[in-house]
């Protein structure tokens, strides 16, 4: 097992010295990418619309444009893509992908996806996808990091097996706590961590987490995990491992990297912490919390005066649904309910809308505000911590009444 | 184990436009290839690109810093450090100041 992985570690380097460019000299797009891209709308990734937002192209990170908020259901040409390493597989045959199944069990599994979608009950769920930083860029004061605005987040509806029947057929040992899960991407270094997460058993074996190969029923995007990628839905999406190869059944907590240095945030409840007074304890992210965004109007947008104008947005939370969504036309002053669409289940986002008259010239600022089901409402403090995770403060769109 | 290796060379060779006699082209439903666009990206002139680029453009984009806000120079201090203890980056400590200087002057600023 460790002598395959490392031959196949080995060839991909080789592909990837160079570059990204390297697997396929001759043939590869070249696209005018240039320092604006940002801006720009980046070059033209496969299978994604052309204005996804360029963070960095190795690897790629690429955001979800902000009219995409406006739907119930994310198209995978527009789902954000986020990588950590920069060997990410470029090529998946399955005639030959095998998904292991390992460590603390009774039966050792390889199966390949034939035998996932065979051998076991499918499932689907609707779920919001958020990576953990979704809004760092709006942080202050400012943390590094790649720079999200607020369109690391989609919504899909996922199709796959349940983590817990492959669990299951493999029968996990007495005093086993913990599943490890890892993926086809590779660091361009040895000494560079495998990008691997952890969920603790009694989250791994729960109704909804699914090993899915579907996005909004067409195979997944390679950009978004082909062949298969871990769903915990009401979790942040770093737990959805993508390209998923391997599960690791433990008997002891994981001590991998990404889990112990990265992706912590405070112990405090609200995850809150001063540049001054960093948090001493710290615990690895798990579940949303409940947020809303606008997707009308934009930052900027003129309206006018004496004609209906319609608020837009989305809200979710980390599973017990959206009980309501306040908005604000005057800062915050005095709210008034949205009128909440389509209900796609508790892990989905919901689109709201509120019509909204401007009576006075002028500028003007909005707000939401959404509440979930169980009780937890949107802070008004901003959130601050060292890695930029978690943001959900109401939005406050200026815009100008003509 | 060996086998499915050599499969995977064979598919990532087809992947590069050769054709391997070898290993003629599987039906394209059971291959998913991704194809990314080449990286173009011009850093600024300034003491220490080259060392930037050689250092940090190993493990990914130079635009990873242009994504970044102003950060003071003791963030991008710890983003180096953090870069060649943490993830191995190959930065000589000789080289690692000139970086610091190079991405304060690109990106540097804030509180």
């Amino acid at each position: 097992m460790r002598a395959s992985r490392d031959d196949r570690r080995s060839f991909l380097r080789l592909l990837a010295a160079g570059g990204v460019g390297a697997l396929a000299p001759g043939c590869g797009r070249t696209s005018p990418a240039t320092a604006d891209a940002l801006d720009a709308g980046g070059p033209p990734y496969d299978g994604k619309v052309a204005d996804m937002l360029l963070h960095t192209e190795r690897p790629p990170n690429l955001e979800t444009p902000p009219r995409f908020l406006a739907q119930d259901l994310t198209p995978n040409e527009a789902m954000f893509v986020r990588w950590h390493l920069s060997v990410l597989p470029t090529s998946v045959d399955e005639r030959t992908y095998r998904l292991r199944v390992v460590g603390h069990v009774e039966r050792p599994l390889e199966l390949s996806l034939d035998e996932l979608r065979t051998r076991f009950p499918s499932a689907s769920v609707v779920a919001v996808n958020q990576c953990s930083g979704n809004g760092r860029a709006l942080f202050a004061p400012r943390v590094p990091g790649v720079q999200w605005g607020r369109g690391a987040v989609g919504n899909a509806k996922w199709t796959g097996v349940r983590l817990r029947d492959v669990l299951a057929a493999a029968g996990p040992r007495a005093g086993a706590v913990e599943v490890q899960l890892g993926g086809l991407d590779r660091g361009p270094l040895d000494s560079v961590p495998d990008f691997e997460k952890s969920l603790a058993m009694p989250v791994a074996t729960g109704d909804d987490v699914l090993l899915a190969w579907a996005m909004n029923d067409a195979p997944l995007p390679m950009l978004n995990g082909y062949p298969l990628r871990v769903v915990v839905p009401g979790w942040y999406s770093t737990y959805w491992v993508k390209a998923l190869d391997r599960i690791t059944v433990l008997d002891h907590a994981f001590d991998g990297y990404w889990m112990k240095k990265a992706y912590r945030i405070p112990a405090a409840p609200d995850a809150n912490e001063s540049p001054g007074e960093l948090a001493k304890d710290t615990i690895p992210i798990h579940r949303m919390n409940v947020r809303s965004l606008f997707v009308k109007p934009q930052p900027g947008e003129k309206l006018a005066t004496n004609a209906a104008y319609e608020l837009q947005g989305v809200a979710w939370d980390s599973g017990s649904g959206i009980a309501r969504v306040e908005v604000s036309t005057d800062g915050g002053a005095t709210w008034s309910d949205a009128r909440l669409e389509r209900d796609l289940g508790p892990y989905s986002w919901r689109r709201w809308r509120s019509v909204w008259m401007p009576l006075q010239k002028g500028p003007a600022t909005v707000t939401a505000r959404a509440t979930s089901v169980a009780g937890d409402v949107q802070t008004t403090r901003p959130r601050w911590n060292r890695a930029g995770y978690m943001k959900n403060d109401p939005e406050r769109i200026d815009v100008e009444v003509l | 184990m060996g086998a499915r290796c050599l499969a995977l060379a064979l598919v990532l060779t087809g992947a590069a436009c050769s054709k391997a006699d070898e290993a003629p082209a599987p039906p394209a439903a059971t291959v998913h290839t991704l194809r990314l666009p080449a990286e173009s990206v011009t850093m600024p002139e300034g003491p220490g690109r080259g060392q930037f680029l050689s250092g940090c453009g190993t493990c990914h984009s130079p635009r990873y810093v242009l994504d970044q806000p102003p950060l003071p120079r003791k963030t991008w201090q710890a983003e180096v450090d953090k870069m060649r203890t943490v993830y191995g980056a190959p930065i000589a400590p000789d080289d690692a100041p000139a970086i610091v200087d190079y991405v304060v002057a690109v990106r540097g600023g804030g509180a």
